[in-house]
């Protein structure tokens, strides 16, 4: 809990807002997009500068108080809320300055990937970015983040250029690859266990304003033929084609034939990374495939960026999993094709079991120049179950996992942090990465302040031996 | 925002605004009309029936019959 006294000293210091219980706005302030962390925090800082955030930090140091970070609120672990602590919310921290000669952008901590997409594309510029335009980029950077564009251009922390922090103990530095080297490593795949990212600044690549990209769907029952072809096509594809296929819920809509709305559907999500025009021939193959609904089309970025909002509103509870795979063997995809239809339809309409191509340039760096790791899977398996009542709970969830336990002889058994709400941070760097990251925990927040995120917990905490 | 699919539409706004770019070509007005459409939309604050109207007057304009000069 926080006293009076420390809340005076927070309020004299801070240029934004504080939310308490009771007061109007509270609740939308406290609410994040999965709704099965309904927390209620003492309050909810509201920063419009980094000066704010330090002042944050200080009076939670001093009065020992819980502290969760906002940028987008986004996380589907509800790690950006807390009960009964204070939640930094960095929505005030939305501002996006493009250098377009540079191809560069600093983006404050609370930017959203749409406001950040609209920015840049006002200069034909992009950086590999969330393929959901509400989901804040701290997070979404932090944790690597996986974009349309991440087959030709990498994770989006491999295209951080710099970062300006505020630390445990209140200090404000930059890191980048000349300033504070071990810290900027870490922020990239390690989440938010170092310290509060007030300030991206990305390397950016042209793209757009119109890309080759859309959506296509079949019959369920076509999904095994499809998905085997589409393996088979992917796989030998350039980098500048990027793709996932689902097993979803037709929508209602008009463009969908009356047979197939409502019924479970196999999609497919396409962008071309580059010129439109060369990417045609690129993406026939996929068309040749005869979907019944084919969106497949020169579109803007920011609508394709945009192009899965509505399926994660908020309100809903949702449960994901991101686990990694080395190849799609043809007994993968009978089994997928097999079941993600049952798990899907455990949290209809708006579950969706995803499969990504990923790998391409994601490859390219080398694993142990970022935090991030597993860059050698090529592909991610995505379950996302969305459902409105807390009664279903138990069973949609137990439906993902039993999925994912049939799933589990052809993935890795390491997770992708960013998608998945469970405790899973050491299979996602192995042991020597971990230790590395322990080692930087130990160094900028050894008493763990920081700890609501894909915890790395500080060696004084666990017990474990320092590494040396 | 819908919490499903009960009203009868998806509240897939992006989609639907693609959909009609789809149909608008399908229908065959010009490409460059198309994209200059597609580029005053917003996905953050899209107005897909103000696109399908631009759209249609689009193509009205593009494919209304020449009149004799007399007329």
């Amino acid at each position: 809990m926080i006293d009076d006294g420390a809340l005076d000293d927070l309020r004299g210091r801070l240029s934004g807002r504080v939310f308490l219980p009771g007061d109007a706005g509270y609740d939308d302030a406290r609410e994040i997009f999965n709704v099965m962390h309904d927390k209620r925090p003492a309050l909810v800082a509201r920063c419009a500068s980094t000066d704010d955030v330090v002042a944050c930090v200080d009076v939670a140091r001093r009065n020992g108080v819980l502290v969760a970070v906002r940028s987008g609120g986004h996380s589907v672990a509800g790690n950006s809320t807390c009960e009964s602590g204070m939640v930094v919310d960095l929505a005030g921290l939305r501002r996006v300055e493009v250098d377009p000669e540079a191809r560069t952008a600093r983006a404050g901590g609370g930017v959203l990937w749409g406001d950040f997409d609209a920015a840049t594309q006002q200069h034909g510029l992009h950086t590999p970015g969330g393929r959901m335009s509400r989901t804040g980029i701290g997070g979404f950077t932090t944790g690597g983040g996986y974009g349309w564009t991440s087959s030709k251009y990498g994770l989006t922390c491999d295209n951080l250029i710099s970062t300006e922090v505020v630390l445990a103990d209140g200090n404000v530095v930059r890191a980048s690859a000349d300033e504070n080297t071990e810290l900027f490593w870490g922020l990239r795949g390690g989440g938010g266990n170092f310290g509060i990212v007030t300030e991206f600044e990305f390397r950016l690549h042209a793209l757009g304003p119109i890309v080759l990209a859309g959506l296509a769907l079949w019959p369920v029952d076509r999904a095994r033929e499809v998905m085997s072809a589409w393996r088979d096509i992917v796989d030998e594809a350039p980098d500048e084609l990027s793709t996932a296929c689902v097993i979803l819920t037709a929508p209602p809509e008009e463009f969908v034939p009356d047979h197939l709305k409502g019924q479970a559907a196999m999609g497919m999500a396409v962008m071309y990374v580059g010129d439109p025009e060369a990417g045609v021939d690129v993406v026939q193959p996929l068309k040749d495939l005869a979907p019944e609904v084919d969106l497949i089309q020169p579109m803007p970025y920011t609508a394709f960026q945009a192009i899965l909002d509505p399926a994660f509103p908020h309100g809903m509870r949702s449960y994901w999993r991101g686990e990694y795979m080395n190849s799609l063997s043809d007994d993968a995809l009978t089994t997928f094709t097999a079941h993600a239809p049952e798990v899907q339809a455990a949290g209809i309409p708006l579950s969706q079991m995803i499969l990504f191509r990923v790998g391409q340039a994601i490859q390219a760096v080398p694993d142990d120049a970022t935090a991030f790791s597993h860059r050698d899977a090529r592909y991610i398996l995505h379950p996302i179950s969305i459902w409105a009542d807390p009664v279903d709970d138990e069973r949609v969830i137990a439906a993902n996992r039993a999925f994912c336990e049939t799933m589990r002889p052809f993935t890795t058994g390491a997770a992708y942090l960013n998608f998945t709400g469970e405790d899973r941070v050491r299979e996602a760097f192995g042991d020597a990465k971990y230790a590395r990251l322990v080692a930087l925990k130990d160094r900028y927040d050894p008493e763990n302040m920081f700890r609501l995120n894909q915890n790395i917990r500080p060696s004084a905490q666990t017990g474990e031996p320092v590494l040396a | 925002m819908s919490k499903g699919f009960d009203s009868g539409r998806s509240g897939f706004q992006a989609v639907r605004f693609v959909a009609m770019l789809k149909a608008a070509r399908d229908f065959g007005l010009d490409r460059t009309v198309v994209t200059t459409v597609a580029l005053r939309f917003d996905p953050r604050e899209p107005d897909v029936d103000g696109v399908a109207d631009t759209l249609a007057a689009a193509l009205l304009r593009q494919n209304a019959p020449a009149l004799p000069d007399a007329v």
